[in-house]
């Protein structure tokens, strides 16, 4: 991803950020989870078995 | 008349319609003659604005649509016995209001076909930004230039906070703030989602102020994504504010934050400047031609980079005074004195005298 300051990439500031993401990250993989999937799981298969069942 | 402005709505408060007037109120300035016409009025403009019911099109040397939606009311526009200067501020692409809103999403569709009907009968076109130019061009407009939409700053100067908001929300916390309607394209639903990064990774002393009117079928939307992320108590939505409040919220923020993927201007971005206070945008559509060489701007919505990014910069003094230093210079290209000189360029071209 790039990041323009003032119309600018700064990569030296990416790769500081990028670094700061990875170590804010570790360990906590299931609070990342619930960015992408907000609705908890069986809710998301439900759907998706209610979706594959319309289709036959 | 020399120039007469024509719209189909005004309201009060609405940037649409204070760009309208403004606008007027420059072309005034030059020295012409002129009037505004609207086809719907709100009562508290009716002494400036007059109804378009009683305009004669014999009285008027040029004509000035301002178009930003579709509408029935273009039909009355295609009518007149003579030609058109067009102001286009962009439509919000239809795809956006999908199982949303059908009543918006018919109109946006409406619109963008009214935009090729208005072709034949246009002699010049203003656009708000070079991303709206850009469009007229491809869409076969022949004689096109930018107009800025004109945000009178000095309405700004000298407005007081409201206690209650300053007291209630300048705290420890970083007040991460978007100004707008809160409609699809604006995706409201990243804000979120990066609130709820910047809470769980970086610091629980966060909160998102969301200003703007409301879309009810949206917001119910939004407000099931901020209970599954069990963030509801740390997103705020003021719904539609006075002025002087709106203005309460710039004073009170931390950071000018936008997710949204399609905007023909974006005011608040010239609002957040005027207010000093850090934009990190999402760059598309207008976005980038609004900021110039100003502002953080994001190619991808990586929430956590963005996040450690607004995170990083707030905390650094000096990359943030040197975007506030910029956003101060782009500020100046948003002066009247400016946006009158342009308007004089053009007009000197293309008007009848």
């Amino acid at each position: 991803m790039n990041v323009k300051i003032n119309g600018v990439i700064v990569p030296e500031l990416n790769r500081v950020v990028e670094q700061k993401k990875i170590a804010a990250q570790t360990g906590k993989e299931d609070k990342l989870r619930k960015l992408e999937y907000p609705l908890p799981v069986g809710i998301i298969q439900m759907i998706r078995f209610y979706y594959m069942g319309m289709r036959g | 008349m020399d120039i007469v402005s024509i719209t189909n709505t005004v309201s009060y408060g609405d940037a649409a319609s204070n760009h309208f007037i403004a606008m007027d109120q420059m072309l005034k300035g030059l020295g012409f003659k002129t009037a505004l016409y609207a086809n719907r009025i709100d009562p508290k403009l009716d002494y400036e604005v007059l109804p378009f019911a009683k305009f004669d099109p014999k009285t008027a040397k040029n004509i000035v649509f301002h178009f930003a939606s579709g509408t029935s009311f273009v039909n009355e526009i295609l009518k007149l016995p003579q030609d058109i200067i067009l102001y286009y501020q962009n439509i919000t692409p239809a795809e956006f209001f999908k199982g949303i809103s059908w009543g918006t999403y018919r109109n946006t569709q409406k619109g963008r076909k009214q935009l090729l009907q208005l072709r034949a009968k246009t002699r010049f076109a203003w656009a708000a930004s070079e991303y709206s130019r850009l469009e007229l061009e491809n869409n076969g407009f022949q004689d096109t230039s930018v107009i800025p939409i004109v945000v009178n700053l000095s309405d700004y100067k000298n407005i007081e906070a409201n206690p209650q908001i300053y007291q209630e929300y300048k705290d420890d916390k970083t007040n991460l703030l978007f100004v707008g309607r809160i409609a699809p394209n604006k995706k409201h639903e990243d804000l979120i989602r990066l609130l709820y990064y910047y809470k769980n990774f970086i610091s629980s002393e966060v909160r998102l102020i969301l200003v703007g009117n409301p879309k009810a079928s949206y917001v119910n939307k939004l407000k099931k994504l901020m209970e599954a992320l069990q963030i509801s108590g740390d997103v705020v939505m003021t719904g539609k504010v006075s002025f002087q409040d709106m203005c309460s919220y710039y004073k009170v923020a931390d950071a000018f934050v936008c997710m949204s993927e399609h905007e023909g201007f974006l005011v608040p971005l010239v609002e957040a400047m005027n207010f000093r206070v850090p934009i990190f945008a999402f760059d598309s559509s207008a976005i980038p031609h609004t900021l110039g060489n100003s502002g953080v701007l994001f190619d991808e919505k990586d929430f956590g980079q963005i996040a450690h990014t607004i995170d990083y910069i707030l905390q650094n003094k000096q990359i943030k005074s040197e975007i506030l230093t910029a956003q101060d210079k782009r500020l100046g290209d948003f002066s009247q004195d400016r946006i009158a000189e342009l308007l004089k360029q053009d007009i000197e071209r293309y008007f009848i005298k």
